[in-house]
């Protein structure tokens, strides 16, 4: 198989990923805040772990703000949900997935309004566009940092200057880039970060989590149980329980501490490195085939290794079921969840055939990836 | 005769922390559910050694740790006796 859905969901795993999450569903029975015994507080030391290697990852300096969730759409969902209130104002990018798209289009019931600051064919933002889009009632900035579609960075430094300027909260999402490209909480101004686990930062699914800078503007998504303060009826203030009632996934988070530390030792640059060169290969490729529509910038250092295309006469789920069917290659057809990108770049009628390398895939992938949609094309054109 | 200094914090979370920092430091430090003498609340004590107990605190301290109570005690079997706060 040649796994190209790493924008999805990163596959394989390094191997001590797969061991860390063996070894503490095996032997970590405990429940984290939940008993004093051994397991429990070994879990709950490798959830704290996990939190501090995430800290210093994103350059946050109190892990206590960094609060696990399941996934980056309950993230996105818990600032969203926990800041704005009637009368807020919004401002988002064209290139946002519908975790933050519906949960805006559901609060506007509620009097929240939002601008959607249109990108160029190419998904790209100028962040002059998001100064204008600020009103008087402007609570919040929300950007992802790269699109899941046409794989453009966004100039998240330079909207965050803008964010500090009018004293806004700043939420960027980094679905799509934590472990492909550096993500500084400080260089830009960020004071809320939703990131997923199980993509580039090459953890299990479950995993994801919210950076809150001021707790005091968040209400919390979940109440319930947190191991502390038991006798009270009021969530607790103090963090990270303020926002993490429930049993966490221990498990899954130490196996995602295992991922954030296999980033650290290989470097992000070495990372950055391989998947840009794979991006590269695959987009010269793909320019060199007649029929084939390619999206997003054309230099792939503006893009994370996401590569959406259509090829004539073919709808991307044909094209996709080709690919599999002949060739055992893994790609993702359809809206990827982000119809306002696919309005962005004209294809929300089509959908796109998307492909996105990892850092476990190798060129000669990418060359036989090439290589079949080369069969297809001539397949198409013969017809 | 048993003493200990015992530290409660605020969450589980400062707990942990307040554990990792002081056997980072190579001092003795254990965590064991909050005795009932010193707090209603569930959650969980860093029991340390009374001898290393100045340097534990001028470490958590320095790293931002603020424990809620500060207390020396007198352990007889299972209880705690003698409980006077540090101030």
């Amino acid at each position: 198989m040649i796994y190209l859905n790493n924008a999805a969901t990163s596959w394989p795993k390094p191997e001590t990923v797969y061991q860390a999450h063996d070894a503490y569903l095996r032997h970590l029975s405990g429940s984290v805040n939940r008993g004093a015994g051994g397991a429990s507080l070994d879990a709950g030391r490798a959830v704290l772990e996990t939190r501090e290697l995430l800290a210093g990852f994103f350059n946050i300096r109190e892990p206590e703000q960094v609060i696990f969730t399941p996934n980056a759409t309950e993230a996105l969902n818990l600032a969203l949900q926990g800041l704005l209130e009637p009368g807020d104002h919004v401002v988002i990018s064209s290139l946002e997935h519908n975790a933050v798209a519906r949960p805006l289009h559901a609060l506007q019931e509620k009097g929240v309004e939002y601008t959607i600051v249109n990108c160029d064919s190419r998904g790209r933002l100028n962040p002059g566009d998001v100064e204008r889009a600020i009103g008087p009632r402007t609570r919040l900035i929300c950007l992802t940092h790269a699109s899941n579609v046409t794989g453009t960075i966004l100039p998240v430094n330079e909207v965050g200057e803008i964010a500090r300027r009018h004293h806004l909260q700043y939420l960027v999402d980094t679905a799509q880039t934590a472990g492909e490209i550096p993500v500084d909480v400080e260089a830009a101004g960020i004071t809320l970060l939703a990131f997923t686990g199980h993509k580039g930062l090459l953890g299990p699914p479950g995993t994801g989590g919210l950076y809150i800078r001021y707790p005091d503007a968040i209400r919390p998504l979940i109440y319930g149980g947190t191991g502390s303060r038991s006798e009270h009826l009021t969530q607790p203030e103090v963090l990270p329980d303020k926002y993490e009632s429930g049993t966490v996934n221990a498990p899954a988070i130490a196996a995602l501490g295992a991922g954030v530390r296999f980033i650290r030792e290989t470097g992000l640059n070495n990372i950055r490195r391989h998947t840009m060169e794979l991006t590269a290969r695959l987009l010269e490729g793909l320019r060199r085939l007649p029929g084939v529509t390619l999206y997003g910038p054309p230099d792939s250092g503006e893009r994370v290794p996401v590569v959406s295309l259509n090829i004539r006469g073919l709808s991307p789920g044909e094209a996709s079921a080709w690919l599999a069917d002949h060739y055992d290659i893994v790609t993702r057809p359809g809206l990827h969840c982000a119809p306002l990108a696919h309005q962005t770049i004209g294809t929300l009628q089509t959908g796109t055939l998307r492909l996105s390398p990892g850092f476990f895939n190798t060129a000669a992938e990418i060359e036989a990836a090439l290589a079949a949609i080369k069969e297809l094309t001539e397949v198409i054109q013969g017809e | 005769m048993n003493e200990l200094v015992l530290l409660t914090f605020p969450s589980i979370f400062y707990a942990l922390r307040a554990e990792k920092v002081v056997q980072g430091a190579g001092l003795r430090g254990r965590l064991i559910p909050v005795p009932r003498e010193l707090s209603s609340l569930c959650g969980l004590a860093l029991e340390l050694d009374p001898a290393e107990a100045g340097r534990a605190l001028y470490l958590l301290q320095a790293t931002g740790i603020v424990p809620e109570r500060k207390v020396r005690a007198v352990k007889e079997g299972p209880c705690l006796k003698n409980i006077s706060d540090i101030l």
